[in-house]
């Protein structure tokens, strides 16, 4: 099959480009490194099926880190004859910087079509670009586009059987030079006033003035979070499983005899001749509960909160404010990225990772996410364990896990050989965030927790019943019974709990709450519960991420940190 | 006017890279983004600490490590208002 490849800068907009001409919706945000994998699409030209291909961005044909590793092991395999083409996406505002990868391409001879993205920005930058004659000079076809808009795209579609080897020649030494001629040829730039957004984008770097930013930005964001959640939870699920929901499983549990088997399984355990969602343990219950009406309520809020701030452009100001301090912990200020996305879900936290460049850089960070950074399904459950304490409770156990997330960072940082090289960014203009592209990534987002999410959930619940028939659980607690209760100072109950968060967090919730326990013991188990080991998904992409062998390194770090902090947490509340 | 290394440059000034001392693979990162021998910066921010420093060249802005802005030697332009 005839295959084209997106190749461009990192952040010119290559994903907003493949989304709008294969409509399969990819993640597209506002800096450089949102893309770490290759996604297939395909698309009709002339009647023919193509498969279209988006990749990281890179600056040169030569990779320095995962993600451009990915990008370029695709240039290499996927171009292979004259029947595939490669469009070149360029941000138009800056031509030069960008048409440095463009002549890199032209040497590989390969049918080239280049796209002028960002066209809508050059109007209030001030430049203006000669299309027709800067096609003349590169001989391929160049359109000017606005992947966010999508103008253009249809010019770009019916364009791309056009594409075709460039016949543009120079020396590589000369590289630099030629660029300056085609930009001087090709471009007009009127003069223009700094901008607002400019102004505010050095203030938010500054430490003076961007350290008060950031901490309003975060406590803003907390308030936002916390009042979407907590609203949508009050106002929507909760009426919704208990007005709408629960009348018709009370009906279902008298036609099925209101025991047995079959019972407890879909529905579980009636509290008082009602359901308890949290507690009750059945598919139809719990099961659909606790993804949806716990959890779900804060992916929604949290997810519009991170979406807003990845489109603006503010999360590479942070990494660059945060930059020192994160390399106490071995790693540069980037990777704070990678730790926001895993605050929504460890499992894109851990493949942000790889826009890191080396590998010992890539494992404190993967580690370190995995056992101090809760992702939203382990938030909720400690808002569920600990949330009716309030604020005390609650900042206890994320004090508790932030301090870990610290002093691991700095453990591993001097323990570990090596070193973790400078950060070296691209820093994006800031724009403000285009609704429907925001809501539209929020939604996609929203769909796949749910995709992921519910079936785990419900296999959890399933297996609970089934190792509650059994007792496995009052067998295993009795075996982990002096670690449990001993170290942890937790009933041998709790055990259940522990086992099922190795499939999922949200689900033990429901485990522990029915144990009566003191606000000290849901406090440690909320702690111990987040840190031990990655939910199952999770633990899937370290493996693959970090290989078995530093996989394994980790798990040992996850399970001797937790049994020290648990410990610790025993001793000291 | 001597050539001073870029963590000397005050926030605001313009200058004229003149070296990069590094190895290949700081040239060619650098490079990459546009930061090259011959261009015209502007440095925008630096932090304490030894942090991160930012400049900016035509319309991009690149941010880096202390330990590479020591490396990156420029000339001052006597500034001027804009
Ligand atoms: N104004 C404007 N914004 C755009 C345009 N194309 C994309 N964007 C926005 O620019 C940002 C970057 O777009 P992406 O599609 O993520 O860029 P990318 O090239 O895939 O970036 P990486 O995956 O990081 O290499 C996103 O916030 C897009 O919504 C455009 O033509 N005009
Ligand atoms: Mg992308």
């Amino acid at each position: 099959m005839k295959t084209i490849l997106l190749v461009g800068n990192p952040n010119v907009g290559k994903s907003a480009i493949f989304s709008r001409l294969t409509g399969v919706n990819v993640i597209a945000s506002n800096y450089p490194g949102t893309t770490v994998e290759y996604t297939k699409g395909y698309m009709r030209i002339n009647n023919e099926k193509v498969a279209v291909i988006d990749i990281p961005g890179i600056y040169t044909l030569e990779a320095t880190s995962e993600a451009e590793r990915i990008a370029v092991n695709m240039l290499e395999k996927e171009i292979n004859d004259e029947n595939d083409t490669i469009v070149n996406i360029i941000d138009s505002t800056n031509l030069e910087r960008n048409l440095s990868l463009t002549l890199q391409l032209i040497k590989l001879r390969v049918p080239l079509i280049v796209c002028l993205n960002f066209w809508d920005e050059t109007k209030h930058t001030g430049i203006q670009i000669d299309v027709d004659k800067l096609e003349e000079i590169l001989g391929v076809p160049v359109i000017p586009t606005c992947g966010i808009t999508g103008e253009g795209i249809k010019q770009l579609h019916s364009r791309i059987s056009e594409a075709k080897t460039s016949s543009f020649e120079f020396e590589e030494e000369d590289r630099w030079l030629k660029i300056g001629e085609i930009v001087e040829n090709v471009q007009t730039l009127t003069h223009r006033h700094h901008t607002f957004w400019e102004r505010l984008g050095d203030a938010s770097i500054k430490p003076i003035t961007g350290f008060p930013i950031a901490i309003a930005i975060l406590l803003f964001s907390f308030y936002i979070i916390r009042t979407v959640g907590e609203s949508l939870i009050g106002y929507v699920f909760e009426p919704l499983f208990e007005k709408l929901w629960s009348p018709l499983i009370l009906k279902l549990s008298s036609l099925l005899g209101s025991t047995g088997f079959v019972h407890n399984v879909l529905i579980g355990k009636l509290v008082d001749g009602e359901i308890d969602f949290v507690e009750s343990m059945g598919l139809l219950t719990t099961g659909l509960f606790v993804p949806i009406a716990m959890v779900l309520p804060y992916i929604v809020a949290f997810y519009l909160v991170l979406s807003f701030l990845e489109d603006s452009g503010y999360l590479p100001r942070l990494g660059v404010l945060v930059d020192s301090f994160m390399h106490k912990l071995g790693l540069h200020g980037l990777s704070i990225i990678s730790m926001l996305l895993g605050v929504g879900c460890n499992v894109p936290g851990a493949l942000g990772t790889r826009i890191l460049e080396s590998k010992r850089e890539r494992f404190i960070a993967s580690t370190i996410m995995a056992i101090a950074i809760p992702c939203m399904a382990q938030i909720a459950m400690v808002i569920g364990l600990v949330g009716q304490y309030g604020a005390y409770g609650l900042s206890l156990v994320f004090g508790t896990l932030f301090i870990v997330w610290i002093v691991l960072g700095i453990v591993l940082n001097l323990t570990l050989k090596g070193e973790s090289p400078e950060i070296f960014v691209e820093i994006p203009p800031y724009r403000f965030p285009y609704l429907i592209a925001l809501l539209k990534k929020v939604w996609m987002r929203i769909t796949m927790f749910v995709k992921e999410a519910v079936p785990y959930v419900l296999i959890g619940v399933f297996i609970i019943n089934i190792l509650y028939a059994l007792h496995i659980f009052e067998f295993i607690g009795n075996i982990a019974s002096p670690i449990v209760k001993g170290i942890l100072g937790l009933p041998k109950e709790a055990v259940g709990a522990l086992i099922i968060g190795f499939l999922r967090k949200d689900v033990a919730v429901g485990m522990l709450v029915p144990l009566q326990l003191t606000m000290k013991q849901m406090v440690i188990a909320s702690v111990v519960l987040t840190m031990y080991f990655p939910c199952i998904a999770t633990f899937a992409i370290l493996i693959k991420e970090l290989g078995v062998k530093k996989m394994i390194q980790a798990a040992i770090i996850m399970i001797i940190s937790s049994l020290t902090v648990g410990g610790i947490l025993n001793l000291i509340l | 006017m001597g050539d001073i290394k870029l963590t000397d440059l005050k926030a605001g000034e313009q200058a004229i890279v003149v070296a990069i001392n590094g190895g290949i693979g700081l040239k060619r990162k650098a490079e990459a983004q546009g930061l090259r021998v011959g261009v015209k910066l502007t440095k925008l921010t630096e932090n304490f600490l030894r942090g991160p420093i930012t400049i900016r060249i035509n319309n991009i802005t690149i941010a880096f490590g202390y330990g590479i802005a020591q490396r990156i030697i420029v000339k001052r332009l006597s500034e001027k208002k804009e």
